[in-house]
C-alpha cells in the first residue's frame, strides 16, 4: 500500500507542531522569500473598468495581492447629514473571506477604511461635488501584505477612473523594518515578522505626504531612509498608474 | 438682502439653500408669517428654477421645494437664525426683502469655500455680513451650523487664532511649542490595578489598567497581550453621545496601540510584552488599559498617552507562584498573591507628542479651537532614547515630507521636556499618595 515505506502518504494527515525556528531575516545571508532585492517593488499592475454598475473602478495586483475598488457617485448626501458646501468622502475597506490565511478574519476593516479615508480626503477636490457624496468601496480578494498602500493607489486610480475632480493621483507605498534592512513592499511573512514598518501615501507632482503611519522603533536617519525610500517608489508607482488610465482612455477611444 | 431694522444681511444663495435643508424639519408654521416678521418679497420664480437646475437636493428636496410652493418656508428659518445671532440687538421690526440676484460661481471659486481657507475679502459683495451701523459683521457659516452643536468660531476668532499662531503668541498666552501645564493623579481607581488621571487645561482624561491572566495566543506564546480601548463619553461633548464618539474612540485606541506596542515581532514595543507571560505557552497576564475622556479641550491623544503612561507606573501585577508538577498538557494551577505586587517597568513608555499644523505654523498641545482650524496634525510617539515609536497623521491636507522630518526633530525636543515633566509629576503624585 501506498504509504508503506517511508513513502509520504498521499491522504491529508495535519503536520506536527513545527519545532520553533530562528525568524530567517536574522541570518546573514538572508533572501527575500520572493526573491526580490530589499529595494525592489513587487510588480505591479493596474486596470480600470473592473466593475460594470460603478461610475469607476480599478483592480491592482501586486504579487498575490488582489483588491477592487469601486466608486459610485456623486450622488445625494443622506438627509441626516448636516448642510455641507464641499462634497463628503465615504469610504469601506472590507476583506472577503478567503482573503486571509485563516478563514474570515476582519471581514469590515475599520482601521483599513479610516486610513483610506484620509489618505485621499486630501487630494480630491471636494469642493467640485457640493452636498453630495461619493462612495469608495474596496474589496480586498487577497490579502498577502501591503494591504493598505495596494488599497489607496488603486481607490485613487478608480476615483480617476470615475472622473472625480483630484489634485494629484495618490500613490502608497510601505517599507518594513526587518533587524537591520529596510524591505520594501513587504508581503505577508514579512510583515509577520516585522519591527516596524512605515507607509506614506503620497501626491508625487506636488509632492506632498497625505498619509503617513510608523509602527516600531525608529531611529532619525532610518526614518529618512525610509521615507526617502517610499517617495522614490511612490513617484514610479504613480508613472504606472498614469500609464494604466492612459491605455485606458485611449483603448476607448478606438 | 435682508434688512433687519437697522441691520443689513447679504447672503449669498449658497447660503439660502444651506437654510433651506436646515429647514427641512423646521417647526414653523409655513405660510403664515410669525406674528415679530413680515416678509415683504417673494421668491421669483426663476430663483425657483435655477435651484432645480443647479442644486444638488436630488428627488427629494426638488418635490419639497414644490410642495411649498411659497418663499416662507426658506425666509422664516432664516430670519429665525438671524434672529438668534443678533440676539442681542432688541428688534421690534423686520424688513425682509430678498433681491439678492442668485448667483452660481463654480463651486471652487465660490466665496465660502474661500471662507475655509481663511483668506477673506472684505470687499466681495456676496459674501453674508451683518452690517450693524458702520460695523460690519461677517456672518460666517460655522456660525449657522453652530446652531447644530458644533465648535463655533466666528471669522474674528479664527483670524485671531490663525493670526497669534504666525506671532507665536496664542489665545492663552503659550507659545507654538510650549504645553499646558500637566497635572496627574495616581490610584484614582482603587479597583483597577493601576490607574491615573491626567489634566492639560480643559481637557481632562482617565486611565486604568486592568491584569486578568490569559493563554497566550498560539503565534507567540512568549508574549503577553494588551488591549487598549479608548471611550469618549458624552459628558465630555454633545457629540459623542450614542455612536457619536465611536469614530474618535477608534481613531485614539488605533494611535495608541500603534505607539506603545511596536512592531508586530515586538521590538520596539512601549510595553515589554515577553515580561507578562508566566509559564510560555499557557498562561500569560492580559492588560486591559482602558482611557476614558471625562472632558475634552483638544489634544486627547498626547494626554491619553500620559495618562497611560501614569497609570502603567502605577501598576502593580500580583506575584503568582504556578504550582510545581503539573502534566505537560494541562493548565498549571497557580496562586496569585493578595500582597505582593511586581512594579511595572515603564521607562520604555513613549510620550506622545501631537504637532498641529495651523497655517504655516505648527503647534504642540492644541486646545480645541485651535484644533478647528487645523490642516493637519502628526502625533509623533518618541521613547526615552530619542527613537521614534509610532507616527499617525491625522488631518486631510497634504504636508511636504520637509515638513514632516522638520516636525520629528521638533517633536524630538518637545517630548525630552514633556517626558521630564511628566516623570516628576508621577513621582510627586505617587508621593502624595503614599504619605
Amino acid at each position: 500500500m501506498a504509504g508503506k515505506g517511508g513513502t509520504t502518504p498521499a491522504t491529508y494527515s495535519p503536520s506536527p507542531a513545527t519545532a520553533k525556528k530562528k525568524p530567517p531575516h536574522l541570518k546573514e545571508d538572508w533572501l527575500r522569500p520572493d526573491g526580490r532585492g530589499f529595494h525592489q517593488c513587487r510588480p505591479a499592475f493596474f486596470r480600470t473598468g473592473a466593475v460594470n454598475a460603478a461610475s469607476g473602478s480599478a483592480y491592482a495586483e501586486f504579487g498575490n495581492t488582489k483588491v477592487i475598488v469601486s466608486v459610485f457617485g456623486p450622488r445625494e448626501s443622506k438627509k441626516a447629514m448636516l448642510y455641507n458646501d464641499t462634497g463628503r468622502l465615504n469610504c469601506n475597506v472590507s476583506l472577503t473571506t478567503f482573503a486571509t490565511p485563516v478563514r474570515g478574519q476582519g471581514l469590515d476593516h475599520k482601521e483599513y477604511t479610516a486610513m483610506l479615508h484620509k489618505a485621499l480626503e486630501g487630494a480630491i477636490i471636494v469642493e467640485s461635488f457640493p452636498k453630495t457624496t461619493v462612495d469608495v468601496f474596496a474589496l480586498v480578494l487577497e490579502s498577502s501584505g501591503s494591504d493598505l498602500p495596494v488599497i489607496i493607489s488603486c481607490a485613487s486610480l478608480a476615483l480617476a477612473d470615475a472622473g472625480i475632480m483630484m489634485y494629484d493621483l495618490v500613490a502608497s507605498v510601505s517599507v518594513s523594518c526587518l533587524s537591520k534592512n529596510l524591505v520594501i513592499d513587504p508581503i505577508l511573512e514579512e510583515e509577520n515578522c516585522q519591527d516596524g514598518s512605515l507607509m506614506i501615501a503620497c501626491m508625487p507632482s506636488r509632492y506632498e505626504i497625505t498619509q503617513l503611519t510608523v509602527t516600531g522603533e525608529w531611529s532619525t536617519p532610518k526614518i529618512n531612509e525610509g521615507m526617502q525610500l517610499c517617495l522614490d517608489a511612490c513617484a514610479k508607482l504613480a508613472k504606472i498608474m498614469r500609464l494604466c488610465l492612459k491605455e485606458a482612455a485611449s483603448d476607448s477611444q478606438e | 438682502m435682508i434688512r433687519i431694522g437697522s441691520l443689513e444681511a447679504i447672503i449669498p444663495w449658497n447660503t439660502f439653500r444651506c437654510f433651506f435643508l436646515n429647514s427641512l424639519n423646521f417647526p414653523f408654521p409655513t405660510k403664515r408669517p410669525c406674528r415679530s416678521f413680515q416678509l415683504w418679497s417673494r421668491l421669483p420664480a426663476r430663483i425657483t428654477q435655477s435651484l432645480l437646475l443647479h442644486s444638488h437636493l436630488g428627488e427629494n428636496g426638488i418635490n419639497r421645494l414644490r410642495d411649498t410652493k411659497s418663499n416662507s418656508i426658506l425666509a422664516l428659518p432664516l430670519l429665525l437664525i438671524s434672529l438668534i445671532i443678533c440676539e442681542c440687538c432688541r428688534l421690534t421690526q423686520l424688513l425682509v426683502s430678498l433681491s439678492h440676484e442668485p448667483r452660481f460661481p463654480s463651486p471652487a471659486v465660490h466665496p465660502l469655500s474661500r471662507l475655509w481657507s481663511g483668506s477673506l475679502p472684505s470687499h466681495d459683495p456676496s459674501l453674508p455680513r451683518l452690517i450693524l451701523g458702520s460695523k460690519v459683521v461677517f456672518f460666517p457659516r460655522l456660525t449657522l451650523i453652530s446652531l447644530q452643536g458644533m465648535v463655533s468660531l466666528s471669522l474674528e476668532e479664527k483670524h485671531f487664532i490663525k493670526g497669534g499662531i504666525a506671532q507665536d503668541l496664542r489665545c492663552d498666552g503659550r507659545k507654538r511649542l510650549t504645553c499646558r501645564p500637566i497635572y496627574v493623579e495616581t490610584e484614582v481607581i482603587p479597583q483597577a490595578n493601576g490607574s491615573a488621571r491626567v489634566r492639560m487645561g480643559a481637557t481632562d482624561v482617565i486611565s486604568s489598567v486592568k491584569a486578568e491572566l490569559g493563554k497566550p495566543s498560539s503565534s507567540h506564546p512568549d508574549r503577553g497581550k494588551v488591549f487598549i480601548n479608548i471611550d469618549c463619553s458624552s459628558t465630555a461633548e454633545p457629540a459623542f453621545e450614542g455612536r457619536g464618539g465611536e469614530e474618535l474612540s477608534a481613531e485614539l485606541s488605533i494611535s495608541l496601540q500603534r505607539c506603545l506596542l511596536g512592531g508586530k515581532s515586538g521590538a520596539g514595543a512601549g510595553i515589554d510584552l515577553s515580561s507578562l507571560v508566566i509559564t510560555e505557552g499557557k498562561l500569560c497576564w492580559d492588560l486591559y488599559i482602558d482611557g476614558l475622556v471625562v472632558s475634552s479641550d483638544g489634544n486627547l491623544l498626547d494626554a491619553l498617552g500620559a495618562a497611560i503612561k501614569a497609570a502603567l507606573s502605577n501598576t502593580g501585577i500580583p506575584r503568582v507562584q504556578v504550582a510545581a508538577g503539573a502534566s505537560s498538557d494541562e493548565q498549571p494551577e497557580v496562586d496569585i498573591s493578595d500582597e505582593e505586587f511586581l512594579q511595572f517597568d515603564t521607562s520604555g513608555v513613549p510620550v506622545i507628542v501631537t504637532l498641529t499644523k495651523v497655517g504655516k505654523h505648527y503647534i504642540v498641545d492644541a486646545t480645541s479651537e485651535e484644533e478647528s482650524q487645523m490642516s493637519a496634525a502628526v502625533s509623533i510617539s518618541v521613547n526615552r532614547q530619542g527613537h521614534i515609536c509610532g507616527i499617525t497623521k491625522r488631518g486631510g491636507a497634504g504636508l511636504d515630507p520637509s515638513i514632516i522630518l522638520d516636525m520629528i526633530s521638533v517633536a524630538k525636543h518637545v517630548s525630552e521636556q514633556l517626558m521630564n515633566k511628566l516623570d516628576s509629576e508621577i513621582a510627586s503624585a505617587e508621593a502624595e499618595e503614599e504619605s
